[in-house]
């Protein structure tokens, strides 16, 4: 392709190039022609009364003899002079030729022309020496109104032919160097753009192979280190994620092998020894029921979190009314609350409060922190369920008076399985999901949750949602749709 | 038999499954002691000297692993054999039960106890001779 692009570049400059040299030629030999002719007609002059008196047999004074302007011109190697006269015998010649000898026009043509008053130049190709063309000018020698004679400056073009020649030579390898610098450069510049993306090409079929912690080099032209920067940015992420993904499908597998590994081994043990241990069934065989139950919630919450995290979700938001949600939960947990002997209100003092949300997400927000709220609360204790409007949100709490958390296990709460009491606590029946369920509900409905505790005192959760206009709520009870076109 | 039965230390953070165990364990003629996390693990292992440790690797506060490094730069206790429990279940934690030269073998969650058992007893018999 480079090959190619070069020709086409190389070629109308071949071309200029002979053509320029061709030009050149020509106009040098018109250069010459004019020269020559000036020096001719002037030595014509000089010559023409000397050779008047050839016919007279009388020399005026301060006439040249032919001879004499013939040796001037002598030492001069590229010009010759012949001077013949009237009736065409060569008279002079500054190389000596021919002397006394009428005109050979056959070697030396246009010298009769001249004789006859018509001056003539022409370029005599000789056919003994390539090299050896001549310009021939003949002049006549005008004296008295008469041609006395004719002058003629034969001049070879040698020297001229090899000026242009050399000329020509230097341009030609000047093109030939500018096409070669042009095409070195090409090869350059396309290297240099095309090589870093081979390279980088190849890194990224490495990345996407699976090679995430391979980086790609930055280096090479602008363009090309910024995609490189990006892509190496592109990977690191992808790193983490990745990384991410591999502890969690890690965490999951121990979490649910956990169960399954007590499941397994009380069914074992009782299959083997049971017989002769009768009190192995009365001991385990609840405890397979209630680590199966766990297994299945467990399940259960991580298919809602993969769900909720899998970025299709998107809570169906309608207006709902909180105090209806909080009753809900509060009504659902009220015997579980009962047997606990906790305390279980709901203080809503706006009955119209209301929020834009997933009625069943929500009421699932507000199930999982009271089953929290009453598991880790004594007897005697209370949950408060509160719910008030601020600035167009709606801030509710989940208050308890129980246990609390340790502050150092506050900043993991919202973890996925994370739990603040150890497996072999007997309230090990949680699976750590339910608040990383919460968070993942309120953040995808455009709220906040936080906790606070003070250790043995109690806990507390608030959550903030964007609130809902009280319009729309206002027209699903039952009032006329006119109300609002009133306003 | 009068010689006494070998003693075997099960370090173990879920109760029920570090119970079994030992159960399990006493049933088939051995001496059976419970640590259910890292620290009292050590501890135990210091103490009483076990003819082989049981050790899950996922426990809290010391896991597993440094367990096995601490019993390693121990002289007196570097010839205890361990056998690994673990629940991750993945190639890594596998790979990485090779580097201790006391780990006498690996078990992923959920094994079947009597597995364990068996081993439990081969590795004795390996030790003895
Ligand atoms: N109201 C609360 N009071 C004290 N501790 C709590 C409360 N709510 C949650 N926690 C702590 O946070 C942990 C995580 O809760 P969660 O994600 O709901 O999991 P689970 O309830 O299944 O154990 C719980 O194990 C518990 O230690
Ligand atoms: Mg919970």
């Amino acid at each position: 392709m480079i090959t190619g692009s070069l020709l086409i570049l190389a070629l109308p400059l071949l071309v200029f190039t002979l053509a320029a040299s061709s030009v050149l030629w020509r106009f040098y030999l018109q250069q010459l022609e004019a020269d020559i002719a000036a020096q001719a007609l002037l030595m014509a002059d000089t010559v023409a009364p000397s050779l008047a008196a050839v016919a007279t047999g009388h020399l005026p004074d301060g006439a040249f003899s032919p001879e004499a302007i013939a040796s001037r011109w002598r030492r001069r190697s590229d010009a010759r002079i012949t001077i013949a006269d009237a009736r065409g015998v060569v008279r002079a010649s500054s190389v000596g030729e021919g002397v006394g000898a009428p005109i050979d026009d056959t070697r030396r043509p246009g010298m009769r022309t001249a004789l006859s008053g018509r001056s003539n130049a022409t370029v005599w190709r000789s056919p003994n020496f390539v090299n050896e063309d001549t310009m021939y000018v003949n002049v006549p020698a005008w004296y008295g109104g008469q041609v006395t004679g004719v002058v003629r400056v034969a001049h070879t073009l040698t020297s001229l032919r090899k000026r242009v020649a050399q000329l020509r030579q230097t341009l030609l390898v000047a093109v030939l160097l500018y096409t070669l610098a042009i095409g070195l450069c090409t090869v350059a510049f396309a290297a240099s753009i095309v090589r870093p993306a081979e390279r980088l090409q190849r890194d990224a079929e490495r990345i996407a192979g699976g090679d995430l912690s391979h980086r790609v080099e930055v280096r090479g032209p602008e363009e090309i280190t910024q995609l490189a920067r990006t892509l190496n940015h592109m990977t690191s992420r992808l790193e983490v994620l990745e990384g991410l993904r591999r502890r969690y499908v890690s965490d999951v597998s121990h979490e649910l092998r956990t169960p399954l590994t007590a499941i397994r081994s009380m069914a074992e043990t009782i299959l083997k020894y049971g017989d002769s241990d009768t009190s192995l069934r009365e001991r385990y065989l609840p405890r397979i029921l209630t680590q199966t139950d766990r297994l299945a919630r467990m399940v259960t919450q991580l298919l809602d979190l993969a769900q909720i995290e899998s970025g299709h979700y998107v809570p169906a938001l309608t207006p709902l009314s909180l105090a209806e949600v909080l009753d809900e939960v509060a009504l659902t947990n009220a015997a579980r609350a009962a047997d606990l002997g906790v305390a279980l209100d709901v203080r809503v003092s706006d009955r119209a409060l209301s929020v834009r949300g997933d009625r069943d997400r929500l009421v699932q927000v507000f199930m999982n922190l009271v089953d929290n709220a009453l598991r880790y609360t004594p007897r005697g204790g209370a949950v408060t369920l509160s719910a008030l409007s601020t600035r167009g949100h709606v801030e509710v709490t989940v208050a308890d008076t129980g246990q609390g958390v340790p502050p150092e296990h506050l900043p993991h709460l919202f973890d996925r399985f994370y739990r603040v009491e150890t497996a072999r606590s007997p309230l090990a029946g949680g699976t750590g999901l339910g608040l990383a369920i919460v968070r993942q509900i309120i953040e995808s409905h455009g709220g906040r949750i936080k906790v606070t505790s003070s250790h043995g005192k109690g806990t507390l959760f608030l959550i903030e949602l964007p609130g809902a206009s009280p319009s729309p709520l206002a027209t699903r009870s039952s009032n006329p749709p006119t109300t609002e076109s009133q306003e | 038999m009068t010689a006494t039965p070998p003693t075997i230390l099960v370090v173990e953070d879920q109760e029920e499954v570090n119970d079994l165990l030992q159960y399990n364990l006493v049933r088939a003629g051995y001496r059976a002691l419970a640590a259910y996390d890292g620290r009292a693990g050590l501890a135990a292992v210091r103490q009483h000297l076990p003819d082989l440790v049981l050790l899950d690797v996922m426990l809290p506060g010391i896991d597993g692993w440094d367990i096995c490094n601490a019993l390693l730069e121990d002289p007196a206790l570097r010839h205890i054999p361990v056998i690994i429990f673990t629940a991750k279940g993945s190639r890594e934690d596998f790979d990485h039960g090779h580097r201790y030269a006391n780990v006498a073998g690996y078990f992923i969650k959920p094994y079947a106890t009597s597995d364990v058992i068996e081993h439990v007893g081969r590795v004795l018999a390996d030790r003895q001779r």
